[in-house]
């Protein structure tokens, strides 16, 4: 039972990861493209297209978070 | 240090035939940010160009021509020997300009004619060389009355198709395509059917007489002359180009500089017969500033000192639209400017707020280095930071320069102590820590290499990325956690400069007040939570305390913000964790390097594979650590700007200033030798 366990907690820990991988990857991709788009017409707008698109990494991270304290902790 | 410069304002007054000489002595200062004159004030208009300029635009026009067609790059010609800006001034007065365009222009035609005859004649030779295998003189070709020829190509063998044809005299060539057929004009129409079915296209008769082979010859004789004639004309325009391009250039330069000043009046409110010009001069340089306009204008013109420009908000808002925002010059020590792009990237800072350049000079490196901490990885950046910041020009380039030399340092400070790590590999080993990696060899340089690391016992805390990872998290907490709050600090005291302390203790310091309880009570629930920690005694001291500074945070910050004084808590939790990629970075360049190293060990040392082992070791090695290390440039630089960026600087930066441009003349290949005054 103790290896299923460990198991369970390797398979969270990979979803937890991955999917809010794809999450921030859906999100920057929409915020990435208008970024660029912008950034065409005016240069100066790159601090702000920087921002914008790295915003939705702070999911992933979250992600990241949650599945070492399940691997550590748990 | 931290804010920009601060400016003042002055006013200059004079009779318009002294325009021109405020001009100079402006562009001599170098220090003098001019202000546009925008409005239409009664009686006031823009200023004319200076009469000099439309000669030297012309001039300029000429020069920039010349640097066209011989492409001379600017930026590669050596600036290491300038001129007096006056002996460029006298050539150029001699008609210097004109002089060498005329020569320059006299080669370049002749060669380019000489280009085009070199392409007719081949065009031509190319047409008549099929028609050389034709036993038929060119005159044969045409002049006829009541014969129709045909010349041309055909794609498949005519015979057959013109068979049906019973008056005709046909030539076909060797290679039983080129064909020249002479029909009845009659049968045109019958004759041009049955070509169209085997693919024929008609080629023009080139004009003259006699054979074509003949022609051919005389031709080819023609070409070779042309040709050597350019290759002289190519030469003679090398030596042109070596002989002049320092002329052009520093012409170029000299130019340039006279255009702009005779431009400037276009920027400058003028009467009938007076002119007044507004500019924006550093504040520390003012006295010495007014002093040389004084001294050069020898008094035949009016020097005022406008105001000073505080830092309050206030103050901008009652200045006039035209002097409402100072100019922003940054005021920064060696490593800070080397950061003031960065900081540009995303905007200039305002007038009345730090400039981030030195906080991120320090960050930004240190962070960089958190996240490499491998001295392998860290020396091949210093050294390719320490030449980029010598010979890369660009300065995009130069920031990235930058970057890879001090965020190599700190990589290198902590590759050192506090992982003791060089190209994936810990140099010594905690044996309770460190797993054996194959045949009981441990994976680290002392071992591997026969090394007493005994020296690294008590320099280096061996933390390791792959397996310390609490303690690495936990270090990105409360390194965020540091970070935010010196952030904050900041935006505290830009807001009291720029409103005063009631906002700044509103908005900025309410929520110094919020991150400090909200970290106490964080710690807290985490310690009850994962440690089942008693709430009692001086932890519940601590908890209170926290709770009532973070309530008190809050409350101070709901008169302006309502709402989202509560709101916007979650945002500062999502802003710590943010900060724990410094360690998930870390950990995934490890995680690659170990990867690496392990493929290229087991071939390498324990011999797996024989001789193709080690060399595909080697390659494995030479490859892995290579990407690794690019990767490292890419993720551990936009990471670390990134938390620069979203994180700090948006505690207490906004952005938008005007960067500073002072009436200057950049020279390169000329210098300004200071006439008496």
């Amino acid at each position: 039972m103790e290896a299923i366990g460990t198991g369970m907690i390797a398979l969270a820990a990979g979803l937890a990861v991955g999917i809010t991988g794809l999450a921030s990857a859906l999100a920057e991709k929409e915020i990435g493209s208008a970024a660029i788009g912008a950034m065409t017409e005016d240069e100066s707008l790159f601090g702000k297209g920087m921002i914008l698109t790295v915003l939705p990494e702070t999911i992933v991270i979250f992600g990241l978070v949650v599945a070492i304290l399940m691997i550590f902790v748990m | 240090m931290l804010l920009p410069e601060s400016m003042s304002r002055i006013v200059i007054v004079g009779a318009r035939s002294r325009m021109e000489e405020a001009i100079e002595a402006l562009y001599r200062l170098e220090r003098a940010h001019l202000i546009d004159y925008s409005s239409d004030d009664e009686g006031f208009s823009i200023g004319a160009p200076l009469p000099n300029g439309s000669k030297a635009s012309e001039r300029l026009l000429k020069i920039r021509a010349m640097l066209n067609e011989l492409s001379i790059p600017l930026r590669r010609v050596s600036a290491d020997t300038p001129v007096p800006s006056r002996e460029v001034r006298r050539l150029i007065d001699g008609g210097g300009v004109e002089q060498l365009d005329e020569e320059l222009f006299a080669v370049l035609d002749e060669r380019n004619r000489a280009i085009q005859a070199i392409a007719d004649l081949e065009g031509t030779i190319s047409e008549l060389r099929p028609m050389a295998t034709l036993p038929l003189t060119l005159d044969l070709y045409r002049g006829y009355d009541s014969l129709r020829p045909f010349v041309g190509v055909a794609r498949q063998s005519p015979v057959d198709a013109l068979s049906s044809l019973e008056e005709k005299e046909l030539f076909l060539a060797d290679d039983g395509h080129f064909l020249a057929l002479f029909v009845r004009k009659e049968d045109e129409e019958e004759a041009q059917k049955l070509l169209s079915k085997v693919g024929f296209t008609e080629v023009k008769i080139p004009e003259g007489e006699g054979s074509p082979g003949d022609i051919i010859d005389s031709m080819e004789k023609e070409l070779l002359t042309k040709q050597e004639e350019l290759e002289t004309l190519e030469k003679e325009l090398d030596n042109l180009k070596e002989k002049h391009t320092f002329f052009i250039a520093s012409t170029e330069e000299e130019l340039a500089i006279e255009v702009a000043k005779a431009e400037t009046p276009l920027r400058v409110a003028t009467s009938e017969y007076s002119f007044v010009m507004d500019a924006w001069v550093p504040t520390a340089d003012l006295q010495m500033s007014v002093g040389m306009l004084e001294q050069a204008l020898q008094g035949r013109v009016s020097i005022d000192v406008a105001e000073t420009r505080g830092r309050l908000e206030a103050d901008e808002e009652k200045a006039d639209p035209r002097f409402k925002i100072p100019p922003t010059k940054g005021k920064n020590n060696k490593l800070g400017e080397k950061f003031e792009y960065l900081v540009s990237l995303m905007s200039v800072p305002r007038y009345q707020e730090t400039d981030p350049a030195f906080l991120m000079s320090l960050f930004l490196p240190m962070f960089f280095g958190i996240m490499l901490g491998d001295i392998g990885y860290a020396l091949l950046f210093m050294w390719l930071g320490f030449y980029g910041m010598k010979n890369w020009r660009s300065d995009e380039s130069r920031a990235v320069a930058s970057l890879m030399f001090f965020g190599g340092i700190w990589g290198a400070i902590f590759g050192f102590f506090m992982y003791g790590e060089f190209l994936g590999m810990h140099i010594y080993a905690d044996p309770a820590v460190h797993a054996p990696l194959v045949d009981g060899m441990a994976a680290h340089w002392g071992e591997l290499l026969g090394l007493n690391t005994a020296f690294m016992d008590g320099l280096s805390l061996g933390v390791s990325k792959m397996h310390d990872v609490t303690f690495l998290l936990k270090l990105g907490v409360y390194i965020g956690i540091a970070h935010l709050f010196i952030g904050l600090v900041f935006g505290t005291i830009n807001v009291k400069m720029q409103k005063g302390t009631k906002a700044a203790v509103q908005e900025k310091f309410s929520w110094v007040l919020s991150l400090l309880g909200l970290t106490g009570v964080s710690w807290g629930l985490t310690s009850v939570m994962f440690y089942n920690t008693p709430i009692e005694g001086m932890f519940l001291n601590i908890l209170a305390v926290s709770a009532v500074l973070l309530i008190v945070g809050m409350g101070l910050n709901w008169p302006i913000a309502g709402i989202n004084a509560l709101l916007d808590v979650p945002g500062i939790v999502g802003n710590i964790l943010s900060y724990t990629r410094l360690a998930a970075i870390a950990m995934s360049k490890a995680g690659m390097a170990l990867a690496f190293n392990y493929m290229s060990i087991t071939m390498l040392i324990v011999g797996v594979g024989g001789i193709g082992g080690i060399l595909g070791g080697v390659f494995v090695y030479l490859i892995g650590h290579a990407l690794v290390w690019v990767l490292a440039l890419i993720s551990c630089g936009l990471h670390g700007l990134r938390l620069q960026y979203v994180e700090f600087m948006s505690k207490f930066f906004l952005g938008g200033g005007d960067p500073y441009q002072p009436l200057q003349a950049k020279r390169r290949f000329t210098k300004a030798i200071e006439t008496e005054v």
